[in-house]
C-alpha cells in the first residue's frame, strides 16, 4: 500500500521538483542567481562591463567577468576566492595565480575526501609539456601565453561550460533518464546532490570527442612557424648519442648542435600535424569517424598512476610511442588488436607521420649545396643519371636504329610471343595475315539458320569433320556445355572431345 | 582527318564505353570528384577504400575485421555491389566504370602501337593471384602498407597534380609516388591496350575475376560466351581482347573467365556472331529433327575456361603435368597454409 501511495503521490511531486530544478539549470540567466552567492563580492566590480586597466608593461587588460559564462561553467558554483586567493587591494598579480594541484572545495563523492587535481598535476609535470608547471598552472595571462612554448592547464582546459551547447539535447534526455530510472530508488535530495552530477557527466559523455581533442593540439602544433622556433630539450640520458631516434626522418633534418642541452626541432616534428592529417587516422577524424585515433590515443602513456596527461618524448622508454611500446599502443583495445602479436611486428613500423606526404619545404633549403648529402641530392643524382642515359639512348635510336625499323606499327616487345601463345601460331615466318581458311572450316552455318534441306545437308558435314579433328588433337579446352550440333549420321561420340 | 576517321571507326559499344569511362573519371577524380565529395572525401581513400578491409593480419580477430569494415563502410558497400553485378553481368565495373583502369586504357589507346609492350601473353592468372596472395597475407605481416602499390591513389593524385593542387604534386614527387607513376606508365599507358595493371596487380580485379568465373558457371548469368560451331578461328577477337583473356585453342576462341572483363571488344569485331555477351542457351533440346538432323533454335553459347597447357612430353614422364595448374595450386595452398600456421602460432602463444 505504501508503495502504491508512493507511486501515486511522491513521484509526481518529485518529478515536478526536479523539473523545476532542471529548468533552472538549463537557463543561464536564472542560474546566475542560483549557483553561489558571491560571498566575497568580487562580482560587484568584475561584473561591470568595460572594466579595463593598463598594467605595468603598458598592456590593456580586460577584467570583466561575464556572469552568464561564469555561472554556467564547470566551476560556476565555486566562489572566486577559492582559487584566486586575493588578499590585498589593489590586487597583486601573484595572488591571482591559480594552482590547480591544490586541494579544493569539492568532496569526491565515492570516498568523501577533498578533491584534488594533484595526480594529474604530477603526471603533467613529468610529461613533455611539464615546464608549464613553473607557471603554477595559471598560464599567467592569455596574452603572454600565446608566445610561450609550454602550455599551462588552462591552455587546453579553459573554464568551459558545464554542458556545451552541442551536448544540450543529450543532456536533456539523460536528465529525464536519470530521473526515471535512478529516481525510482534514490528518492532523496541528498543522493542527487552528491552523485547526480557525477553520474550525469558519465551519461552525457566526454565533453570532447576525438575531433575536438585534435583541435586543441592543433592550436599550438598546427602553427608551424611557432613550432619551428621550439628548442627541444635533449634528455640527459641521450646526451652521449645526440642523433635523432630514427635516422633520415626529414628533408631538412639538420645535424645536432654542439650544445647538448637543446636541439632545434626537426622538420618532421614541426610538421607533425600536417603529416598526421595525411594518414588514414587524420582523414577519418576529419569526416567525424570516431573509431580513428586522435593525437592522444597514441601519444599518452597508459599505465598505473597515469590519467591521460603523460605525453612523453619518443626517446623515453616509458613513452607509448617508444619503438618498444608501439606494438602495445597500436594494439590497444578496439584498435589494431593484431599489432600485439609478435608475428605482426612489422605493422608497428608503419610511419604514421610520413614527412613525404607533406608540402615540400622551402625549395632553396632543399637544394642548398652546403647540405649536400641529404636525401634530395642523392635521389636527384640518380634520377639525373637515369634521365641522361635514357636521353642518349633515345638520340642514338632516332639516328641509327629508327631508319632500319619497319614502319608498320607493332609493339616494341612481346608481339611474337603473343602470336605464339595466344593465337597458337607455330611458325615465326608465317605471313602476317591468317591463311585463307580451308573450305571445310569456312561455313559457319548452324542448324538454327539452315532451313532448307540441301543447305542443311552441307551444313552438318563440315561440322562433323571439325568434331573429328578435335578428337585427334590433344584437347586443351574444357567445354562446360555439350556441343549442340550433333551428327547422327557420323555418330562420333562427342564425349571424347571433352577434357581428357 | 586521320584521327577523326579513326574515331569514327570505333565500334558503337566501344564509343559508349569510352564515354562512360570519361564520365566516371570526371565524377570520381579531382578536381570535380563530386561523387567522393558527397561523402566528404576528395579522393578514393579513407572511407571509400575498397582494397584494405579484407587484409589478413596474423593474430587478428573478427572484431578487428569488423573495425576494418566499419571504418571503410562505403568502400565495403561498393565492393559488394561490384561483386553482385559481376556475378550477374560480368565485370562491368572494371570495363565500363573504373576510372583508374579506364584512364590508363584510354591513354594507351591514344598512343601509337610502336611504343607499347605486349603483356597479354604472359601467364597472367598465376601472376595476378600470386601477387594477390602475397598482398592478402604476407604484406600486412611485413608491415608493407596496402597503399604502397595502389593506383587508386596514383591516378587521383596525378589528376590533382595536373589541376595544380600541391598535395598531388607532392605525392607524385615522393618515392612511393614515383614508383607508382612508373607502374602507371609501364603497365598502363605503354602497355598494349593499357590494362596490364588490372591484369597483374589490381586486388579488386583479382577478387572480381574469381567472382566472374564463379558466375559464369551458371547458365542464367550474362557473360562473354562462345558459340564454338560458329567460330572460324580467325583470331580477331583474341587480338582485340584488352585483357588477353581470349586464347585460340585448336582454332576455337576460348575465353578465360578469370581474366575476361566483358568489355564487348570481341563481340564488336566478330564477323560471325560467334562470341556474345549473353546467357547460356535456354533451349538445350533440339526443337526439330528433320531427315535425321537435329535442329536447335540457339547456338551453344558455352563459357569456356582455358586450361593451362601441359608440359611437353619428355620421355613420357612429365607429359601430364600442367605447370600453370601446379602454380595455381601452390598459390592457394600457400595462402591456406600461411593463415593456418600463423593462426596456430598466435593461438598457442597466447
Amino acid at each position: 500500500m505504501d508503495a502504491m501511495k508512493h507511486r501515486l503521490f511522491y513521484r509526481p511531486v518529485n518529478a515536478l521538483i526536479r523539473g523545476i530544478f532542471m529548468l533552472l539549470l538549463l537557463n543561464g540567466a536564472v542560474l546566475a542567481n542560483e549557483r553561489q552567492s558571491d560571498p566575497d563580492g568580487c562580482l560587484v566590480c568584475h561584473a561591470l562591463e568595460g572594466l579595463q586597466f593598463i598594467d605595468k608593461k603598458g598592456v590593456l587588460r580586460i577584467a570583466t567577468i561575464d556572469k552568464t559564462d561564469y555561472f554556467s561553467s564547470l566551476h560556476g558554483s565555486v566562489p572566486c576566492t577559492d582559487c584566486h586567493q586575493m588578499k590585498t587591494y589593489p590586487h597583486e598579480v601573484k595572488e591571482g595565480l591559480v594552482d590547480c594541484s591544490s586541494e579544493c572545495h569539492v568532496n569526491e563523492p565515492s570516498k568523501g575526501e577533498k578533491f584534488s587535481h594533484k595526480a594529474v598535476a604530477k603526471e603533467f609535470q613529468k610529461s613533455t609539456h611539464g615546464n608549464g608547471r613553473i607557471k603554477d598552472f595559471a598560464g599567467g595571462n592569455r596574452l603572454e601565453e600565446d608566445s610561450e612554448p609550454d602550455p599551462s592547464c588552462r591552455r587546453c582546459h579553459s573554464n568551459t561550460p558545464y554542458i556545451i551547447p552541442s551536448q544540450m539535447d543529450k543532456f536533456k534526455t539523460e536528465m529525464k533518464h536519470a530521473d526515471a530510472e535512478c529516481g525510482k530508488c534514490h528518492t532523496g535530495e541528498v543522493w542527487m546532490n552528491q552523485f547526480g552530477g557525477h553520474i550525469m557527466r558519465r551519461l552525457v559523455g566526454s565533453r570532447w570527442n576525438k575531433t575536438d581533442i585534435n583541435k586543441s593540439c592543433n592550436q599550438c602544433h598546427g602553427d608551424h612557424e611557432r613550432m619551428a622556433k621550439v628548442k627541444i630539450e635533449d634528455p640527459a640520458t641521450r646526451q652521449a648519442n645526440n642523433a635523432p631516434l630514427v635516422a633520415g626522418q626529414g628533408i631538412s633534418d639538420s645535424k645536432p648542435q654542439k650544445d647538448k642541452r637543446t636541439m632545434p626541432a626537426t622538420y618532421r616534428w614541426v610538421h607533425s600535424t600536417e603529416s598526421y592529417e595525411r594518414t588514414l587516422h587524420g582523414r577519418f577524424l576529419v569526416v567525424g569517424e570516431q573509431k580513428s585515433a586522435s593525437c592522444l590515443d597514441c601519444h599518452i602513456h597508459r599505465g598505473e598512476g597515469f590519467n591521460g596527461h603523460g605525453i612523453l618524448k619518443d626517446e623515453d622508454k616509458q613513452a607509448s610511442t617508444h619503438p618498444d611500446n608501439l606494438g602495445k599502443t597500436c594494439g590497444a583495445d578496439g584498435c589494431h588488436n593484431y599489432a600485439k602479436s609478435s608475428l605482426t611486428s612489422g605493422f608497428a613500423k608503419t610511419d604514421v607521420h610520413d614527412i613525404n606526404q607533406v608540402k615540400l619545404p622551402d625549395i632553396k633549403a632543399m637544394i642548398d649545396p652546403s647540405k649536400l648529402g641529404n636525401v634530395w641530392h642523392w635521389s636527384s643524382i640518380v634520377l639525373m643519371l637515369f634521365v641522361a642515359g635514357f636521353g642518349l639512348a633515345s638520340i642514338y635510336w632516332l639516328i641509327v636504329e629508327y631508319p632500319k625499323t619497319k614502319k608498320t606499327a607493332s609493339n616494341i616487345i612481346g608481339d611474337e610471343r603473343f602470336e605464339e601463345v595466344m593465337l597458337g601460331r607455330k611458325s615465326k615466318k608465317a605471313p602476317p595475315k591468317a591463311p585463307p581458311a580451308p573450305a571445310a572450316k569456312a561455313p559457319p552455318v548452324t542448324a538454327a539458320v539452315a532451313t532448307d534441306e540441301a543447305s542443311k545437308a552441307e551444313a552438318h558435314k563440315p561440322v562433323a569433320t571439325v568434331e573429328e579433328a578435335k578428337t585427334e588433337n590433344t584437347p586443351k579446352a574444357v567445354v562446360d556445355e555439350k556441343p549442340v550440333v550433333k551428327s547422327p549420321v557420323d555418330s562420333t561420340p562427342p564425349k571424347e572431345g571433352e577434357d581428357g | 582527318m586521320q584521327a577523326i576517321d579513326k574515331l569514327k571507326a570505333i565500334p558503337f559499344v566501344q564509343k559508349y564505353r569510352y564515354g562512360i569511362i570519361l564520365l566516371s573519371a570526371m565524377s570520381f577524380l579531382g578536381p570535380l570528384a563530386f561523387l567522393p565529395q558527397l561523402t566528404g572525401n576528395s579522393d578514393l581513400c579513407g572511407q571509400l577504400c575498397m582494397r584494405r578491409f579484407y587484409l589478413y593480419f596474423p593474430g587478428m580477430t573478427f572484431a578487428d575485421l569488423w573495425t576494418h569494415i566499419s571504418v571503410a563502410y562505403i568502400g565495403v558497400i561498393a565492393f559488394m555491389l561490384i561483386m553482385l553485378t559481376t556475378f550477374f553481368f560480368g565485370r562491368i565495373w572494371c570495363s565500363f566504370l573504373c576510372p583508374v583502369g579506364g584512364l590508363a586504357e584510354l591513354g594507351s589507346r591514344m598512343l601509337n602501337d610502336r611504343w607499347k609492350i605486349e603483356f597479354r601473353s604472359l601467364p597472367q592468372v598465376q601472376i595476378r593471384y600470386g601477387y594477390f596472395g602475397i598482398y592478402l597475407v604476407l604484406m600486412p605481416m611485413l608491415g608493407i602498407s596496402a597503399c604502397t602499390l595502389c593506383n587508386f591513389i596514383t591516378i587521383p593524385r596525378l589528376i590533382e597534380a595536373l589541376s595544380g593542387e600541391y598535395r598531388g604534386v607532392v605525392y607524385v614527387l615522393s618515392s612511393v609516388g614515383l614508383v607508382n607513376l612508373g607502374l602507371l606508365f609501364i603497365l598502363g599507358f605503354f602497355a598494349s591496350k593499357g590494362r596490364a595493371y588490372c591484369q597483374f596487380l589490381c586486388p579488386i580485379g583479382a577478387a572480381d575475376g574469381l567472382m566472374n568465373r564463379f558466375g559464369a558457371r551458371f547458365g542464367f548469368t550474362h557473360h562473354i560466351r562462345v558459340a564454338k560451331e560458329r567460330c572460324t578461328g580467325c583470331n580477331v577477337c583474341a587480338r582485340a581482347c584488352m585483357c588477353g583473356a581470349i586464347k585460340m585453342v585448336d582454332k576455337v576462341a576460348t575465353v578465360e573467365q578469370l581474366s575476361c572483363m566483358s568489355c564487348h571488344d570481341c563481340v564488336d569485331v566478330c564477323d560471325w556472331n560467334a562470341i556474345e555477351w549473353t546467357t547460356a542457351s535456354r533451349n538445350k533440346e533440339p526443337k526439330r529433327i528433320k531427315k535425321g538432323v537435329e535442329i536447335f533454335p540457339e547456338p551453344t553459347w558455352a563459357s569456356l575456361n582455358i586450361m593451362p597447357t601441359p608440359m611437353p612430353q619428355r620421355n613420357g614422364i612429365v607429359g601430364k603435368v600442367h605447370v600453370g595448374r601446379l602454380v595455381n595450386g601452390l598459390i592457394v595452398s600457400f595462402v591456406i597454409a600461411f593463415v593456418a600456421t600463423t593462426s596456430a602460432i598466435h593461438y598457442f602463444s597466447l
